[in-house]
């Protein structure tokens, strides 16, 4: 072997301080080089049996004698990441009623009063719904009811649910159903057949009883989180512990009282927690003063809060943060980790799509909420005068895939953290009319940059306490079964 | 393997049969060899007799005789014994695990090979079959498979494959290869083709890089081919493990393989690091391959580590615990052969020689810090 005779393969990179480079390939193999190493990689210099030249090439950044086998590694390692894709659309939102019991500040779905019958779904509507859903490809179905406030419209759920179930003794497809509800307005009939039905539970919590009573307000002006408390017993002592799972808002009042919140996480029992920064869309747009914060503020909570839970963990109370989770498995595993709101192609509409009550189609909550401000430019289609080829193959669902794919995307195709980020193409048209977008102002990828580098901080700096916690919330595992002896410190 | 030696009487091709010690009755005699240390005329319809007695006189009947240590053969064994009167035990009645030697030809020259590849004697196949066929159905646990390198005989690997099932359904097969034949789609679909669904393919690999592996195995390309096979293995939807074995070459870089291990290869069933035993080629390049386990043990525990935290099954294979952090205990198996184990002096005072998997008896040099442990 001569010197300087290597290819290089592609990767994205990005200097850090203290003249350190990362360095990321296409399969998402990250690795950390000094400026000098990276240097010599790039005007082959590097000389062949040096340490450096090693790694480079056990990670597939540089290959020679093994070039062939080195693309079928990037390849293959590649096409698992994207294994998402094979399946097309799984995750199936049905909004049985755009009616709610609360009218929350923050509401994306900007929820109609009470008394507006007109706006549940009917039998006709919900039927060819199911029918299309079914004629997805994807061996596994999930439904999840939305709202609104979904038990407003019970005899729905309970209909969809018994024809999906019928469906399916044909169909044999791993189907779930999951309902978004407040809680409120549970009763012993409704947890009898969520029992019965293996149904799971998705609700809201934003902290301690002042906190969430503060934006998610009841229309009728009684404090909903005594009501939401006493019925989350209810439904565990039935169900049991993991049936439930709650979804946090962050809003500007409870932003600087995170670790308060956390803790009332955990004296309710749950053990994770999803930081989502609050979209501009629906109420929340026309409430930004009140509600809002900048990307700033929300990455330096999300940093403190990060360190909190990995203390928490390191006391012995496992308790997981699913966003850094998320972005933790891109970063150290081989695997496929679709996430509707951030991969590449995008997944409005190839992955989960949302069926208003009215009948309309749309690839996801928030090109619904635009649609409701007059903006009907995601309409996929209508399930009573549409069938699936119309609603899932008609131009808007191509060009949201053929705009969404993030390694040719402008701003996205240099980024470093291309192989960990993903697309929003419905916010970018939100933002900027364009559902490319214009990421130098885009808060989605200021906030993505901002925790990815602080990711990569941590998983440099190689605590191994701090890494253990990580494998324990991407594995799954209980951290004791993981924790390193004292007796070794490399190896992240 | 255990081998005892005589002086053979009356007979030109090696035969194979089980071992009686006790008369039998003389329509069953024709697959048992008798062995006894009173040996008279009436042996007769044996396939052969043993025994530390010396014969001279006996016309009828093949002998082995002036054998010592006849008592090492229990009733049950199978035993091949040749013309030159060596008496090789080929299964023990005890075990429920057996292995067969398929080939001793290999398209590989690794460094450090315990069994330096040579040709195959021309009735190879037929001893394997014969010894198989005297095996009771059903009796075996666990199979393995080995050479040489057993793809390189392939018809009758997959002829053995077929047989296998069929008389050892229950059975656990491993099958041990260096994958390098496999990278042909076409070769690897035919040894799967026969479906056996306990079947292992056990693959080592040297290095995170062609350069250092090629220089193991000692065939450029080596690493390429391995790599594509492993990827056809899987493509077909088999089991494999991956072998990693530890000595100077590579223990410095153990953590790069397990991460290359889970980031190109995450699908197999299970990692083995493997201490070296060192005999055959290994004992003639001993300078440049020896390396104390004690002198890795760090990099080791980083590197077994490093694939726990993700969540994959490992083992230690051939290293004894006094040698191992005590966190790995817990990967560490009883690996070694029981023909091959060994325990030094000093373990006869350890504490935890039970659970220790001991030495191989067979390597030409042994680590200087095992010592006994007392906890």
């Amino acid at each position: 072997m001569m010197r300087n005779e290597y290819s290089i393969l592609p990767f994205t990179f990005k200097r850090l301080p203290h003249r350190k480079m990362l360095m990321v390939n296409q399969s998402g193999e990250f690795i950390f080089v000094s400026s000098n190493d990276f240097n010599d990689l790039l005007n082959n210099d590097l000389s062949a049996g040096s340490p450096t030249y090693f790694e480079l090439k056990g990670k597939h950044f540089l290959a020679d004698t093994d070039l062939d086998i080195a693309q079928e590694m990037v390849a293959t390692q590649l096409r698992s990441r994207k294994s998402f894709l094979r399946h097309f659309s799984s995750l199936h939102m049905i909004v049985v009623t755009a009616r709610c019991n609360f009218i929350c500040d923050y509401c994306h779905a900007s929820s109609a009063a009470l008394e507006q019958q007109r706006v549940d779904m009917n039998w006709k509507v919900a039927k060819k719904t199911v029918d299309l859903i079914f004629s997805s490809p994807s061996p596994v179905l999930k439904i999840e009811f939305q709202g609104g406030e979904p038990l407003l419209n019970w005899p729905i759920i309970k209909e969809i649910f018994h024809y999906g179930t019928f469906l399916n003794r044909f169909a044999k497809r791993q189907l779930e159903f999951v309902i978004c509800t407040n809680l409120t307005l549970l009763t012993e009939e409704m947890i009898d057949f969520i029992k019965e039905h293996k149904i799971a539970i998705s609700t809201s919590l934003d902290g301690p009883k002042l906190i969430q009573d503060l934006h998610r307000k009841t229309r009728e002006g009684y404090s909903g989180y005594d009501v939401f408390h006493s019925n989350l017993q209810r439904l565990r002592e039935r169900i049991g512990h993991d049936g439930a799972s709650a979804l946090l808002t962050i809003t500007k009042t409870n932003l600087s009282k995170l670790q308060e919140v956390i803790d009332h996480y955990v004296e309710l029992g749950f053990d994770g927690v999803f930081l989502r920064a609050l979209n501009p869309y629906g109420f929340a747009r026309q409430n930004m003063e009140q509600l809002g914060y900048s990307v700033e503020a929300f990455v330096s909570e999300y940093k403190n809060i990060l360190q909190y839970l990995i203390e928490l963990n390191l006391q012995g109370i496992p308790f997981a943060e699913y966003y850094t989770t998320l972005l933790l498995q891109r970063i150290f595993t081989p695997f496929s980790t679709g996430f509707v709101d951030l991969q590449s192609p995008s997944g409005a509409a190839i992955s989960g799509v949302i069926y208003d009550y009215n009948g309309e189609v749309y690839p996801t909550d928030e090109a619904r909420m635009l649609a409701r401000t007059g903006d009907k430019h995601f309409r996929m289609g209508h399930v009573l005068r549409n069938n699936y080829e119309e609603v899932f193959g008609g131009s808007l669902v191509k060009e949201l895939v053929k705009k969404s794919c993030i390694e040719v995307l402008p701003g996205c195709a240099s980024c470093v953290y291309q192989a960990y980020c993903g697309v929003d193409p419905i916010r970018n048209y939100v933002e900027t009319k364009d559902i490319v977008g214009h990421r130098p102002s885009s808060d989605f990828c200021k906030k993505n940059t901002m925790i990815l580098d602080h990711l990569f901080q941590l998983i440099d700096e190689n605590d191994p306490d701090v890494i253990d916690v990580f494998w324990s919330w991407i594995t799954r595992r209980p951290l004791e079964e993981i924790r390193h002896d004292k007796f070794s410190r490399n190896s992240p | 393997m255990i081998n005892l030696v005589g002086i053979a009487l009356n007979f030109q091709y090696p035969i194979i049969g089980i071992v009686t010690t006790t008369p039998l009755n003389p329509f069953i005699r024709r697959e048992r060899i008798f062995v006894s240390t009173k040996i008279n005329s009436s042996v007769f319809g044996y396939a052969c007799c043993i025994t530390s007695q010396n014969v001279v006189a006996i016309p009828r009947g093949s002998f082995v005789h002036s054998v010592s240590q006849t008592e090492t053969l229990i009733d049950g064994d199978i035993v091949l014994v040749t013309p030159e009167g060596r008496i090789n035990v080929m299964h023990r009645s005890c075990d429920a695990d057996h292995t067969v030697f398929i080939t001793n030809r290999c398209n590989s020259r690794c460094i450090m090979c315990p069994q330096p590849p040579s040709n195959d004697p021309p009735d190879l196949q037929d001893i394997n079959e014969k010894v198989l066929s005297l095996i009771k159905a059903g009796s075996l646990q666990h199979i393995g498979i080995t050479g040489g390198e057993p793809t390189v005989v392939l018809d009758q690997l997959c002829q053995t494959l077929v047989y296998l099932k069929s008389n050892f359904p229950n059975a656990f097969i491993s099958l041990l290869t260096n994958g390098r034949r496999l990278s042909d789609f076409n070769l690897a679909k035919q040894v799967v083709a026969v479906k056996n669904k306990k079947l292992l393919f056990c693959i080592p690999l040297y290095a995170d890089n062609d350069v250092q592996h090629d220089a193991i195995v000692g065939v450029p390309g080596a690493f390429a081919d391995t790599i594509q096979g492993i990827y056809n293995l899987y493509r077909l939807g088999r089991r494999m493990e991956v072998r990693v074995v530890v000595m100077r070459q590579n223990f410095a870089r153990l953590t790069a393989i397990s991460e290359f291990i889970y980031r190109n290869m995450p699908f197999v069933a299970h990692i083995a690091f493997m201490g070296m035993e060192y005999t055959g080629e290994a004992e003639q390049h001993l300078e440049d391959l020896w390396v104390d386990p004690d002198e890795y043990s760090q990099q080791l525990y980083a590197a077994v580590w490093h694939l726990h935290r993700r969540g994959m099954n490992i083992s230690i294979y051939n290293i004894p615990l006094c040698l191992l952090a005590e966190p790995l205990w817990r990967f560490a198996r009883d690996s070694i052969s029981t023909w091959k184990k060994n325990y030094l002096e000093p373990c006869n005072s350890c504490s935890v020689k039970e659970k220790c998997g001991g030495v191989f008896g067979t390597s030409a040099v042994q680590s200087e810090n095992i010592s006994p442990l007392s906890l």
